[in-house]
């Protein structure tokens, strides 16, 4: 079992002259794992995140990171963003410079860096994210994916434990997506933390490990993404549920073995699989 | 995508990668001998030098940079105008009003003055020019920043400079989507889609500064906006070459009395 980096008790916020985005919410997210945020539009996903590294204070519950309760004094402001980075929806909310170079080198500037590391940390984040040869051009030529990525360098050039991401791949075509998932994958293999939001059951039920799926402002359900994801009412809630459980349940019934270690397959290509290995079964009976 | 011709042309040309200081030092003495001449030759000498190498050297085609170059020119030629003619007669009357006792005329001291004045204005427009097109504005901040301008300055060029085309952007999704559903269609409308354009951008551009600012926030953002620009390597050739040319417009200046 795992620890957790992150831990919400009780959280409650609301903003002024609306009714609470948060209410009593308390959630737990593990060290090294990959969390799913799951939610409809307005349930509170990105205030919590504004949360996350201190962009907002709650008013009422706590927020301990590291075991420590979250201050809000400039300094440990400052160490926690260092801690936990965030990564906008919009690129365009993000990129301040035209330049992606001095973008880039904004985070470990703000660290109080000297200049020699900042620019030994820009150039590896450039070349991290694949950037590199792009830092010439401006920001208003790059294309969507390009800017994505020159964020989440700005973000990585930080050092950060934990990566929260809004919608990491809203926007993104297939490829881009694709390249994209194998940042992230590289991201998790060497220890980071990453939390992302999500409209999109299918990714959450693919790419997540953990999943938290909240119900206006509340906590809805918490737990591995492939037993909370076929919880009915997670279903109801998000009005829909994994295309490729969907489909695995309903081979399951036809008597096919779809089950590996107990659990339904997680992605496209593990269902593919497993179909085409019965196929080749049956063809060679 | 946003385009802005200047813009395109600076991160595009053959001299994009000289050291922006090179190209500074160079157009800061021309723009101070232009300045601290007294007679019409070496600003005309700046202007054309200027200009030919904005062609072709840093290869900006010539069309595109005539066009560029009018505008300024044409402004600078009208006010130069007022300078020589003189209402009150002078040295060459052109035309003679008896009735409303006017005389209109050039007049020898102020043809001079606009020479004078002409010339000095286009070899510091012709120099400037020559920066604004071979040098990112980016580029052209961080040499800036390197010289000592205030931070506030700096800051807000950064930040308003990418600023524009996140907003050329916006504006120009409004419009096609205005003009898809005939929104400029009559003059009429035309002035409606403007007026509820304008009033949308104001609306989303709280909104993003708002974002913007939570996005600084969210990676450290004190009251100072850090950051460090790429570093460039100096070329020796150019900067002796920049220094002697400098120099030498800059003492002639001096030196050649009308």
């Amino acid at each position: 079992m795992t620890s957790a980096v992150i831990e919400l008790q009780g959280i409650s916020f609301s903003y002024p002259g609306a009714i609470k985005a948060l209410d009593r919410f308390s959630a737990s997210f593990l060290r090294g794992r990959r969390t799913a945020v799951l939610g409809r539009n307005g349930s509170g996903k990105t205030t919590l995140f504004s949360l996350l590294n201190g962009l907002q204070h709650p008013q009422s519950g706590q927020i301990l990171f590291d075991g420590r309760r979250i201050a809000y004094d400039r300094q440990s402001l400052l160490n926690l963003r260092q801690e936990v980075g965030m990564v906008f929806q919009d690129p365009d909310s993000q990129l301040f410079s035209a330049c992606i170079y001095e973008d880039i080198s904004f985070g470990p500037m703000n660290l109080g860096l000297p200049e020699k590391e900042v620019r030994i940390r820009v150039e590896h984040a450039l070349a991290q994210m694949k950037l590199a040869g792009l830092e010439n051009r401006p920001t208003h030529s790059l294309s969507f994916g390009q800017k994505k990525r020159a964020c989440i360098a700005g973000v990585l050039a930080m050092q950060p434990k934990v990566l929260v991401l809004d919608e990491p791949f809203a926007g993104l075509d297939p490829v881009m997506a694709a390249e994209f998932s194998a940042i992230l994958d590289e991201l998790h293999r060497s220890g980071t933390t990453l939390i992302i939001a999500t409209h999109d059951l299918d990714l959450a039920y693919s790419w997540a490990d953990e999943v938290i799926v909240l119900k206006e402002g509340t906590l809805l359900a918490e737990g591995t993404a492939g037993e909370t994801l076929m919880r009915a009412d997670v279903h109801a809630e998000l009005g829909a549920s994994p295309v490729v459980a969907e489909i695995a349940a309903a081979i399951a019934l036809t008597g096919v073995e779809v089950y590996a270690n107990g659990y339904l397959p997680r992605s496209k290509d593990d269902l593919v699989k497993i179909i085409t290995a019965n196929i080749n079964k049956e063809n060679v009976r | 995508m946003p385009n802005l011709k200047i813009d395109t042309f600076a991160y595009s040309n053959r001299w994009r990668h000289v050291h922006p200081g090179e190209k500074g030092l160079l157009v800061l003495s021309c723009l101070t001998a232009a300045l601290l001449s007294r007679t019409v030759l070496i600003p005309l000498v700046i202007a054309v030098a200027m200009s030919s190498m904005t062609v072709l050297g840093a290869g900006i085609p010539c069309r595109e940079y005539l066009r560029l170059a009018a505008l300024p020119a044409l402004f600078l030629f009208w006010s130069c105008l007022a300078l020589a003619v003189s209402f009150t007669g002078g040295d060459l009357p052109l035309a003679h009003f008896p009735a409303l006792s006017l005389t209109i005329g050039l007049s020898r001291q102020g043809m001079g003055q606009a020479q004078l004045a002409l010339t000095r204005s286009l070899g510091a427009t012709f120099s400037l020019l020559f920066l604004a097109l071979t040098t990112p504005m980016t580029e052209i901040m961080a040499l800036l920043r390197s010289l000592g301008t205030p931070r506030l300055l700096i800051e807000l060029m950064t930040i308003t400079y990418r600023q524009i085309f996140i907003f050329l952007e916006i504006a120009g999704q409004i419009r096609s989507a205005q003009e898809a559903r005939l929104g400029y269609s009559s003059a009429r409308n035309a002035m409606k889609s403007l007026a509820a354009m304008a009033g949308n951008i104001l609306l989303s551009t709280l909104t993003r500064a708002r974002h913007n600012h939570q996005g600084l926030l969210a990676r450290g953002y004190g009251d100072e906006l850090l950051f460090l620009s790429p570093r460039r390597s100096w070329n020796v050739f150019n900067l002796i070459g920049a220094s002697a040319a400098g120099l030498v417009l800059i003492v002639s200046a001096l030196a050649i009395r009308p």
